[in-house]
C-alpha cells in the first residue's frame, strides 16, 4: 500500500488532479502486471490496464475508504475489466506463447532480459496457464504483486480463509505442473 | 521443488512491467478526460442552476394562481362545481342583478300600491260624480197618469 495513500484518495475525490500522478505511478506495473498474465498479450494488457485506470478515475467519487484499500478496489476494477473484454464473443484468454514473452520481455525498456530468463518466465507462465483462473490470480496478487491475505480476499470477493485453501491449493498443483514439465 | 522455490520462482514475474511510452501516454489520456470531465461538471452545474431558476419560478407562478385571486375558499367551491360552467364573477354579477330586481320590484309593488290608493280614491270620486250627473232624459214611451191634484185642478177648471 502506497504512503499516504488515503490522503491522496481525498485530495483526487475534492478534484486535485495531481494526486492522480503517484497512485498512478505506483499501481500501474502492479496492475499492469496482474492483467498481462491473465490475458497473455502486451496490447491487449495495455489497453485493458488503460481501462482499467481511466474507470476508475472516472469513478473515484464512489470509492469509500471503509476497510476496502483503494489498491484492493483498483485490482477489482482491472479484474472486471479483464472479463468484461472476454465476454465479448471471438476472444480467448491466455494466448501466451514465446513470441508473446519477446514481446513482453521488450516491455520492460531499461532492462535486457538474458535468454535463460526469458525461457524461465515462459515456463512460469505456461505453467500458470494450466492451472484453474482463481488459482492464478491468487498466486499472482499474493506472490507476485504482494498483497496480504486480507487484499487478496477483498479483490477476490472471497473470505481469507477460502484465499488461504485456494492459495494452497494453487501452490500443489502449480508445483505439480512445473515438475512434470521438468 | 519447495514451496520457498516456487515462490521465488513467481516472484521473477515482477521483471515484467509496462514500457515507459504506454505509461506516459495512458496517464496524458486519462488527465485529458478528467479535464473533459471536469468541463462537463461544471457545463451540467451550470444546467443544474438553470433548472433550480426555472423550478422557482415554476412555484412562484403557483403560488400567484393558488394565494393570488383572494380566499382558497373560493377556488374550492368554484372548481367543486365546475359541470354548471359557471364563472364566479357571472354568478356574482347575477346575484348583483337579482337584488336589484328586487329592489326594482319592491319599489314597483310600492308604487302599485299607491296608484291602487289614488285609483281607490279616484274611483269613490267618479262614482259621486256620477250619482250627482242629471239623468238623461227619458223617452216618453207613454203618458203618465195624472195625479189626484192634477185631476182635481183641472175639474176646477
Amino acid at each position: 500500500m502506497l504512503e499516504d495513500e488515503q490522503n491522496l484518495v481525498k485530495k483526487l475525490q475534492d478534484g486535485e488532479v495531481q494526486a492522480f500522478d503517484p497512485l498512478y505511478n505506483h499501481y500501474l506495473p502492479k496492475i499492469f502486471r496482474f492483467v498481462l498474465i491473465k490475458v497473455g498479450q502486451r496490447e491487449e494488457a495495455e489497453d485493458l490496464t488503460h481501462q482499467a485506470f481511466l474507470k476508475a478515475w472516472q469513478k473515484i467519487d464512489q470509492y469509500e475508504p471503509k476497510g476496502y484499500s483503494f489498491g484492493s478496489w483498483l485490482y477489482r476494477i482491472a479484474r472486471n475489466t479483464v472479463y468484461d473484454y472476454y465476454r465479448k464473443p471471438g476472444r480467448e484468454a491466455n494466448k501466451v506463447d514465446l513470441e508473446t514473452l519477446d514481446q513482453i520481455s521488450v516491455l520492460d525498456e531499461n532492462q535486457e532480459l538474458a535468454l535463460d530468463q526469458k525461457m524461465e518466465l515462459a515456463e512460469i507462465v505456461s505453467a500458470l496457464k494450466k492451472i484453474k483462473e482463481i488459482e492464478k490470480e491468487t498466486l499472482i496478487l499474493r506472490f507476485v504483486d504482494d498483497l496480504s491475505l486480507k487484499e487478496t480476499a477483498q479483490v477476490l470477493g472471497k473470505s481469507e480463509g477460502a484465499v488461504k485453501l485456494i492459495q494452497y491449493r494453487a501452490v500443489k498443483n502449480l508445483k505439480k505442473v512445473l515438475e512434470k514439465n521438468d | 521443488m519447495t514451496e520457498e522455490d516456487l515462490i521465488a520462482k513467481l516472484s521473477k514475474l515482477r521483471t515484467l512491467k509496462p514500457g515507459e511510452g504506454f505509461s506516459r501516454l495512458s496517464k496524458n489520456a486519462i488527465m485529458g478526460s478528467s479535464r473533459r470531465k471536469a468541463t462537463m461538471a461544471n457545463r451540467w452545474n451550470f444546467s443544474r442552476t438553470l433548472n433550480y431558476g426555472a423550478s422557482l419560478l415554476l412555484a412562484s407562478l403557483i403560488v400567484i394562481l393558488v394565494f393570488g385571486r383572494g380566499n382558497p375558499d373560493v377556488l374550492v367551491k368554484e372548481t367543486k362545481t365546475p359541470a354548471t360552467g359557471l364563472n364566479l364573477a357571472v354568478v356574482n354579477e347575477a346575484s348583483a342583478a337579482i337584488k336589484d330586481i328586487n329592489v326594482q320590484l319592491s319599489q314597483a309593488q310600492y308604487f302599485n300600491s299607491e296608484v291602487n290608493n289614488t285609483n281607490q280614491a279616484l274611483g269613490v270620486a267618479a262614482s259621486s260624480s256620477e250619482e250627482t250627473k242629471p239623468a238623461a232624459p227619458k223617452t216618453p214611451t207613454a203618458a203618465p197618469a195624472p195625479t189626484i191634484d192634477q185631476m182635481l185642478n183641472q175639474a176646477a177648471q
